[in-house]
């Protein structure tokens, strides 16, 4: 009896960057065997990238490389070496899913396309990750998370009205790749189980962050609409998307309400909740009024709010059926008594770090848990383990390869 | 109690890699210098030179890195950018030797070759040791122990005559020019005294291994003769030959008297006319090949070299293994093997003492640094960076 | 080229954004997806955008938002609340490999339709309930929405102008990931049922979900108790790395150097100015000090250029760079349209709306084919086809559902949909900047 959802699944993964990483994290974190190739004596590039642990930079260090490595064991090798593409054929040979995010061309260029690979391995599922897609005018682009995020129609539409455009300050690009990489891969897997089709999936990084803005294009194709930043008026005030903006509170950041939710309590529930009789006032009775009045609007009900504690105010209003948020840090994030319910927190031990609490289950699979079953590998930890037992190369071989630069 | 380092205040940047350039820095740091090592971000490619601690290729337990690199700090610096260049010459401001082993012309390139590092420093020593040597016509050719030996002159009279040319095993060249790099960095260093001059030194690994051969360069330069190799057969004691657990070598000379020496191998034949003299054991080369080959043939060398040094005070040597190396009672006996304690590989024994001093003798403090080991320590406090700038370095790949 | 999900059978029993992006993936991916409408309530998915800005009098079935979200599914209506609403349920239920669905915590128990019910129907039913917090712990209740769980996910701690607090996106921007996640889940149990025969009830938070996108930043307050700030638009530690004013009204370019060549290049291209040379540009880790600095010289040369002409030459050149895009931007974009990101389709002629054209999805499979299947569906458009094809349910079963209420072709209690507000005033108070009143035939929807 298998436990794991994904524990017949084999993954190599080559790639070099935060979306491939967190792509096959959910493959391993729910039972995939994943081996992750790095660059001899380097290692992936995030293990250069910080926090780092206790701000020592160290390749064994990386915050970033151990939160999305836990689950892999890692082996290096250099494939723009002959000896180092034959390694990888021979690699290729017992796995079921590879994920790369190389420029495209580059696995044409050293004579490993994917038409070859294809034929060569007709059940493969190849994952390839690329800033702008495999082909279409843009694909030998360069990219990263601003440039995707400043071509994706989010940025146009976030910030304040006559500021510049703003984007997200954590690179949330990379992440959304790998869920959409993990979730074509699994789809694909799911589907071969009954074909024995392998697949080549082409995933666009910048059509990735595109996606997030799925009504963007609807108001020009509908109305011809071009949608703005922000409204000019901001702040609390109860009218549609633009105004669900982010007020103070006494000891952090809140967001006053939504609009939206099933439930549209009234405004009047809202001006008892808060205790605030002036709100009952006529010209604040509709969504339109609240919008024509929104500055005197703020004017009362901002001061008020930043007498509430956030954490009050987000307990009281969503226990009474409204739908708000609060801002949290990270530190109140590993308070959150919700997590802290569900367990979500889990305390795991590395071998240079040490102990260290780390955030954990992403989803209940409650069959087939999420699970912690190794921390992140040491750069090349299993070179012994996959090249001899595995691939049957001696010690010697093995050391040989090192010498020579291949691993 | 530690006693006080020859070079005790003076500090090394150690931006060479390999065998020769470590090998100069690792000397001065055994007598006393503060030698910081700087590797590329993906280190020194010394470290993936075999042998490596129970066969296990990682680049932290490399016992060639380990021994080559003993008493040095580590950090690593990426030259080849913009930051990397400006924080190399920040560190220059503060030391007193370079040693390096790149490719004649490199520094230049990065605008860090001896005449920018004179202007931030004018009392920098900066040792280069190359494989042809910062000059003429081969200066950029290609170097490897291989081609060291061919162009030195010493493979020609290496091997036997009836074979083709033979190289030493290991990596003597490289070795040899370790301790001149060494050597003449010291004498600079002692120069700098009286003149408050820094120098740029040029050690040519070709030119280590050609000035070894003092004996056999004025065969033509004094006579017109060009030595060859030697015979295979009959060299008249040239040869190294087997016995019964290994290999031995010996000539006449030393103290011993030929009479002696028959005694020693136990032949009595070895006193008759025609192996009375040199020439003559040549001429009858063959025969007495055999003579000595039959006699030793079940005689141990450890038990023949004991005997022949201290009965027959004769000159012998024997074919040591490593093995016998490390159990050599006259190495232990001089202190030669130092115990390392190595924060990955353990404790291991290595050799160290190349020679003793009296006074400020050579000592072990510290074993070989793990990759940037020491960047928050040196970085934070020889340079002014503080931790949270050495992330963003690392991030920019400088560090 | 086969669908790649042929033969699954999803019964789709929610509402809002996130888990109808995971459905009509699954739907486009070639999964059958039978959406189960509550006729009773407002459709939640509109947005109160209409072809012409005008809502029409069947406007529940003309929402672009609800176009957007439920294309490629088939959708009946069921009253839940009824015992005979409930029984076609797990009839449904019983010829079904997965239902999802996103009611309160309870809800579905209440109604007889949770997991332990199901699974006595089809034992190996993968059952996936989302909330915004999860099935159980103290915020069990508590509703979610993608537009605040930026804040309560922790990103907002991080997102915002230097000079202010911290800020959300224009988009609601947890939903997509969340429906990401919810195909990938329901992947796994597919594929954990094909190993075991198993299936299993998945209890998906959003919040877990969000969460475990910024893993970092909380190892950062872990290790080294920092709880960082907003940082604009910057770079932790590349610079240049912005965005930078370009030529016309709101018009910018966001470039982003990774290492000392590009920024030697970008110094050509800008012809050497003599700031350039200056020390404190010289290298990386000063040019990131003094970014403030250098992205005023550089703002100051990026005016008069155009910025899709600028990108076009920096990426020549290996910069990474890109113009500001907005919508009409992208829906015009060559390499957009060249991959084939925007699908046409015709709609139902009982809708009004003719030709409309629709975002597909952000990857291309080489043996396998997704699309949109058939456009977003009236209300209860299929309740006859499911119900008698399907179920067996004869018409005078169908005809009596229809008298009691059970089912509905359009919604009752529905409130009339006031007009939108006029495009003149969405520009005057800035909700759009302009409009285009040739759209239709430029995007050649006529």
């Amino acid at each position: 009896m298998s436990d794991k959802a994904l524990d017949n699944i084999r993954v190599l993964d080559i790639s070099d960057d935060i979306s491939g990483a967190y792509c096959t994290k959910y493959l391993a974190d729910y039972g995939a065997d994943v081996i992750k190739i790095e660059k001899p004596n380097k290692g992936n590039s995030t293990r250069h990238m910080g926090p780092f642990f206790h701000d020592e930079p160290d390749t064994e260090k990386s915050l970033l490389y151990f939160y999305l490595n836990c689950n892999k064991r890692s082996i290096t090798l250099d494939i723009s070496d002959k000896s180092g593409q034959k390694i990888l054929i021979e690699l290729l040979n017992n796995v079921d899913v590879f994920v790369e995010n190389f420029q495209p061309g580059y696995l044409e260029e050293i004579g490993l396309s994917y038409e070859e690979l294809q034929q060569q391995f007709p059940e493969l599922i190849i994952m390839s990750l690329s800033p702008f897609g495999q082909f279409g005018p843009r694909s030998h682009f360069k990219g990263n998370d601003l440039i995707y995020y400043a071509m994706s129609g989010i940025m146009h539409i976030s910030g304040a009205y006559g500021k510049p455009p703003l984007k997200h300050g954590h690179p949330q690009s990379y992440y959304m790749a790998g869920m959409t990489a993990a979730y074509t891969i699994t789809s694909a897997l799911f589907s071969k189980s009954i074909t024995n089709t392998g697949q080549h999936i082409d995933v666009s990084l910048q059509e990735v962050v595109a996606s997030h803005h799925y009504n963007g294009p609807t108001r020009y194709t509908y109305t011809g609409a071009i949608e703005a930043r922000a409204t000019k008026v901001e702040g609390s005030s109860f009218k549609g998307i633009k105004f669900e903006g982010i007020v103070k509170a006494k000891d952090g950041y809140i967001g006053a309400s939504s609009q939206q939710g099933r439930q549209r309590p009234l405004f009047s529930n809202y001006a008892e909740m808060l205790d605030i009789p002036e709100l009952n006032d006529k010209k604040f009775s509709t969504a339109t009024d609240r919008i024509d009045n929104a500055d005197e609007l703020d004017k009362i009900l901002l001061p008020k709010l930043e007498e509430w504690n956030k954490y009050d105010y987000f307990d009281k209003t969503m226990s009474d059926g409204w739908v708000t948020g609060v801002v949290q840090t990270p530190e109140d994030l590993l308070k959150c008594p919700q997590l802290g319910d569900r367990e979500y927190f889990i305390e795991v031990e590395h071998p240079v770090i040490g102990k260290i609490t780390i955030p954990g289950e992403i989803f209940k699979l409650p069959n087939c848990p999420w699970q912690f079953a190794r921390t992140a590998p040491l750069l090349g930890q299993h070179n012994t383990e996959i090249y001899c037992e595995e691939l049957n190369y001696s010690k010697n071989d093995v050391v040989l390869l090192k010498q020579g630069g291949i691993i | 109690m530690i006693a006080p380092g020859a070079l005790e205040d003076i500090k090394v940047l150690d931006i060479s890699q390999g065998i020769a350039g470590p090998f100069a820095a690792k000397i001065l740091a055994d007598f006393g210098a503060d030698v910081i090592k700087v590797e590329p971000l993906t280190g020194d490619y010394g470290r993936t030179m075999a042998p490596f601690h129970k066969d296990d290729p990682d680049i932290e337990k490399s016992l060639f890195f380990l021994l080559l690199n003993l008493n040095k700090r580590g950090i690593t610096l990426n030259l080849e950018t913009s930051t990397g260049q400006k924080i190399f010459k920040e560190l220059v401001a503060k030391c007193d030797v370079v040693v390096e082993s790149f490719e004649p012309g490199y520094l230049d390139s990065l605008g860090l070759g001896y005449a920018e590092l004179e202007k931030i420093n004018p009392q920098i020593v900066l040792t280069s040791i190359t494989w042809f040597g910062q000059t003429g016509p081969y200066s950029n050719y290609k170097g490897e122990e291989i081609v060291a030996y061919a162009m030195s002159g010493i493979m020609s009279i290496s091997g036997t005559a009836d074979r083709e040319p033979l190289k030493h095993g290991g990596f003597q060249s490289q070795y040899e020019s370790g301790i001149n790099g060494a050597l003449s960095t010291a004498f600079t260093l002692l120069m700098r005294d009286f003149t408050n001059e820094g120098q740029h030194v040029d050690v040519s690994i070709q030119e280590v291994v050609n000035s070894t051969l003092v004996v056999n360069q004025p065969f033509y330069s004094w006579t017109g003769a060009v030595q060859g190799r030697r015979r295979s057969e009959g060299a008249g004691f040239g040869n190294v030959m087997p016995c019964a657990d290994g290999y031995f070598i010996s000539q006449p000379g030393g103290g011993a008297t030929w009479d002696d020496i028959v005694d020693f191998y136990g032949d009595e034949v070895l006193r008759e006319e025609k192996f009375a003299n040199a020439e003559q054991r040549v001429q009858n080369g063959v025969e007495f090949d055999q003579v000595l080959t039959e006699a030793t043939k079940d005689r141990k060398m450890h038990e023949m070299f004991k005997s022949a040094s201290e009965d027959y005070r004769m000159l012998f040597g024997i074919v040591q293994t490593p093995e016998d190396l490390a159990n050599c009672p006259q190495l232990e006996a001089r202190n030669f093997y130092e115990e390392v304690d190595h924060p990955i590989i353990g404790k291991i024994k290595v050799p160290f003492r190349l020679f003793n001093m009296s006074e400020t003798p050579s000592q072990y403090r510290i074993p070989s640094p793990t990759l940037g080991q020491h960047n928050v320590e040196v970085y934070t406090e020889t340079l002014n960076y503080s931790k949270e700038d050495l992330v963003k370095l690392r991030e920019l790949e400088i560090i | 080229m086969d669908d790649l999900l042929k033969g699954l059978r999803v019964l789709d029993s929610t509402t809002m954004v996130a888990m109808p992006t995971a459905t009509h993936i699954l739907a486009d991916m070639g999964a059958e997806v039978i959406k189960i409408e509550n006729h009773t309530a407002p459709r939640s998915e509109g947005g109160g955008i209409f072809p012409d800005n005008k809502p029409g009098s069947n406007f529940w079935n003309r929402d672009g938002l609800f176009h957007t979200l439920q294309r490629s599914k088939l959708d009946i209506t069921l009253n839940l609340r009824s015992d005979e609403g409930q029984e076609a349920f797990k009839d449904l239920a019983s010829l079904s490999d997965v239902i999802i669905e996103n009611n309160r915590a309870g809800s579905m128990g209440r109604l007889g339709l949770d997991y332990e019910e199901i699974k006595k129907i089809k034992p190996d039913i993968i059952y996936i309930s989302n909330t915004g917090f999860g099935y159980t712990g103290p915020w069990k209740q508590y509703a979610g929405i993608g537009r605040m769980f930026e804040l309560t996910c922790g990103l907002s701690q991080f997102t915002g102008y230097t000079d202010e607090g911290p800020r959300r996106v224009g988009a609601a921007f947890y939903d997509v990931p969340v429906g990401w996640t919810a195909v990938f889940a329901i992947m796994s149990a597919l594929l954990h049922r094909q190993k075991t025969g198993e299936g299993q009830w998945i209890d998906f938070s959003m919040y877990q979900i969000g969460v475990s996108t910024i893993g970092d930043k909380i190892l950062d307050f872990v290790a080294n108790k920092r709880n960082g700030h907003v940082m604009g638009n910057a770079h932790e530690y590349y610079a240049p790395h912005n965005i930078y004013p370009t030529k016309g009204e709101d018009k910018w370019i966001a470039i982003g150097t990774e290492n000392d060549s590009q920024w030697f290049t970008l110094c050509e291209i800008m012809e050497n100015p003599e700031w350039c040379l200056r020390d404190e540009f010289s290298d990386s880790f000063s040019r990131h000090k003094n970014r403030e600095d250098l992205d005023l010289l550089i703002s100051e040369w990026t005016t008069s250029q155009d910025n899709h002409e600028l990108s076009d030459i920096l990426q020549s050149k290996g910069i990474p760079a890109g113009p500001i895009m907005n919508s009409k931007d992208l829906l015009f974009d060559q390499h957009m349209n060249d991959r084939g990101f925007y699908e046409q389709i015709t709609h139902n002629s009982s809708d009004n709306i003719g030709k409309q054209i629709y975002s597909g999805r952000a990857w291309k499979m080489s043996n396998a084919q997704s699309k949109i299947r058939r456009p977003g569906p009236g209300m209860g458009e299929h309740n006859e086809q499911v119900l008698s094809e399907l179920l067996g349910y004869d018409t005078d079963i169908i005809d009596d559902f229809y008298d009691l209420g059970i089912i509905a072709d359009q919604p009752i209690n529905q409130r009339s949909s006031s007009n939108p507000p006029s495009l003149e005033k969405l520009k005057e108070d800035g909700t759009i900047t302009d409009f285009d009143t040739d759209y239709k035939t430029s995007l050649g929807l006529e």
